[in-house]
């Protein structure tokens, strides 16, 4: 293709959006070739402009409770200790989110907000993002191993990762200390399930469909392999059902948070897990593995491949992909 | 709004979901930053644009089939020319097309202009540029999708000027 800009282009455009100057408008006005080409700009000004079409009702309402979710979970604090007061007091007031639905809403030109859940953070059990799973899809083999560890950030191995997992660092300990104003110790594995909630609320959209494998809060895992064997062992016993989110969109609102490190993951080569499928469907559950808490975020696709991504909580520092092969 | 823009820059519907949902957090997120020199929808629009922009730079980390992979640019621009009136449905998705060969700064700033209707002191708010900037980059970009759309392949030096 071939670059045909004209340099009287830019005066005809210019003079199309009313940004000419007098001087111009009359140079214009008086070429009946420049008021040709003026013609021909704004036939392509005019299709551009066209309507998009709107979006359906229930694929806004998913945006909207899934920006609201975003907004309700805390920040990062830094460090590698959660601070819950910190954490609290850094979620964005409750007016201001009442706001920013209205601000969404009106944004997205819908005249209602139906089935927005504001509190959907907090009472939510059951997480569900899939499309079109097939329905007669074989359960995941529960004594299947773990095929590959993938450490995605920092750039060190998994197994440092995992260890430094697995041990709370002299910073949280100093951290413990540093807080007795808030008269309550720092609960990592209850800020993990403070911001597991927050993330659900993003799952579970009018068009949701029961996908809930997990308990809330898995057994304490001594090892990785144990925590291979209790999730495909939960994993087994369901079968993801048919949904309506498009997979991007549900991994785009799971990874609002800890967006870049694990979006680093699902936009990278994952061989196990097939993102190009329509079909996924995602669940959360909090573990304390091997006396570190963890955020576990399990996603399936319609393959019955599964991906668990730990992640290290607060700063998303550590995200381990621990893939789980049928 | 949002999703229109989303839709418009990114050029796809699955992109421009994703560009939607990360513009609506981003808002709600820093929602409580706005501090109000700028007019809420210019700040929107902003928060938007850069939604988009985030989304096709990720996109280009993906391998993935483009135009020129496909074809030819001569199939390309046959493939875009409207024939008659008829062709109407096809001009439609053709817009969209011919929009995502145009490089992202110029996509941007038109779609800013003729689907938002923001003036250019607006457009080079939000895009944090200069307003000369603005008028060159809708310029061009309108000039290429004129050209795109008409199946005019016409070098440059080619055309007549009327400048003096």
């Amino acid at each position: 293709m071939t670059d045909a800009f004209s340099p009287d282009d830019e005066l005809i455009s210019a003079y199309l959006d009313g940004e000419a100057s007098p001087a111009e408008v009359s140079r214009v006005e008086s070429s009946p070739d420049l008021m040709a080409r003026v013609e021909s700009l704004a036939r392509i000004a005019s299709l551009v402009a066209e309507d998009v079409e709107p979006l359906p009702a229930s694929v806004v309402d998913d945006l909207i409770s899934g920006a609201l979710a975003a907004g309700d979970v805390a920040e990062p604090v830094g460090g590698n200790v959660i601070d819950l007061a910190e954490v609290r007091r850094r979620r964005v007031p409750r007016p201001l989110l009442a706001a920013a639905a209205a601000v969404a809403a009106i944004a997205l030109a819908v005249p209602a907000l139906k089935a927005i859940n504001l509190d959907s953070g907090s009472s939510s059990n059951s997480a569900t993002a899939a499309l079109d799973a097939t329905t007669g899809a074989e359960s995941v083999d529960s004594s299947s191993e773990p095929e590959e560890l993938t450490q995605l950030a920092p750039a060190s191995t998994a197994a440092a990762a995992l260890e430094s997992a697995a041990a709370p660092s002299a910073d949280a300990a100093s951290a413990d200390s540093a807080t007795p104003a808030a008269g309550v110790a720092p609960d990592p594995l209850a800020a993990a399930s403070d911001y597991k909630s927050g993330i659900l609320g993003r799952l579970n959209g009018p068009d949701s469909v029961g996908f809930d494998p997990l308990p809330d809060q898995l057994s304490p895992a001594p090892d990785l392999a144990s925590l291979a064997s209790e999730i495909t062992l939960a994993l087994s016993s369901t079968v993801p059902p048919a949904g309506t989110m498009p997979a991007r969109a549900a991994t785009a609102a799971i990874t609002a948070t800890c967006d870049q490190a694990i979006s680093n993951y699902l936009d990278g080569p994952h061989p196990n897990l097939d993102m190009s499928s329509p079909v996924l469907a995602a669940d959360m559950a909090t573990v304390e593995l091997n006396g570190a808490p963890r955020l576990v975020l399990v996603i399936r696709d319609a393959a019955d491949h599964a991906v668990a991504l730990l992640v290290d909580l607060p700063d998303c520092s550590n995200v381990v992909a621990l893939e789980i092969t049928p | 709004m949002i999703h229109s823009i989303s839709r418009r820059i990114t050029g796809n519907d699955a992109d421009a979901l994703d560009a939607t949902q990360e513009a609506l957090v981003a808002i709600v997120k820093g929602l409580h930053r706005f501090d109000g020199r700028a007019r809420f929808s210019t700040w929107a629009y902003r928060v938007t644009t850069n939604a988009c922009l985030d989304e096709l730079r990720r996109r280009k980390r993906r391998p993935q089939p483009t135009i020129s992979d496909s074809r030819s640019d001569d199939s390309y621009v046959a493939a875009l020319a409207p024939r008659d009136p008829a062709e109407t449905v096809s001009a439609k998705i053709d817009v969209d097309t011919a929009l995502a060969s145009l490089p992202d700064e110029f996509r941007a700033a038109v779609v800013l202009r003729d689907l938002v209707g923001l003036d250019y002191a607006e457009i080079a708010e939000v895009l944090d540029i200069a307003p000369g900037t603005v008028r060159s980059r809708i310029a061009r970009g309108r000039s290429r999708l004129a050209d795109i759309i008409s199946g005019n392949q016409t070098p440059p030096r080619n055309r007549q000027s009327s400048q003096p």
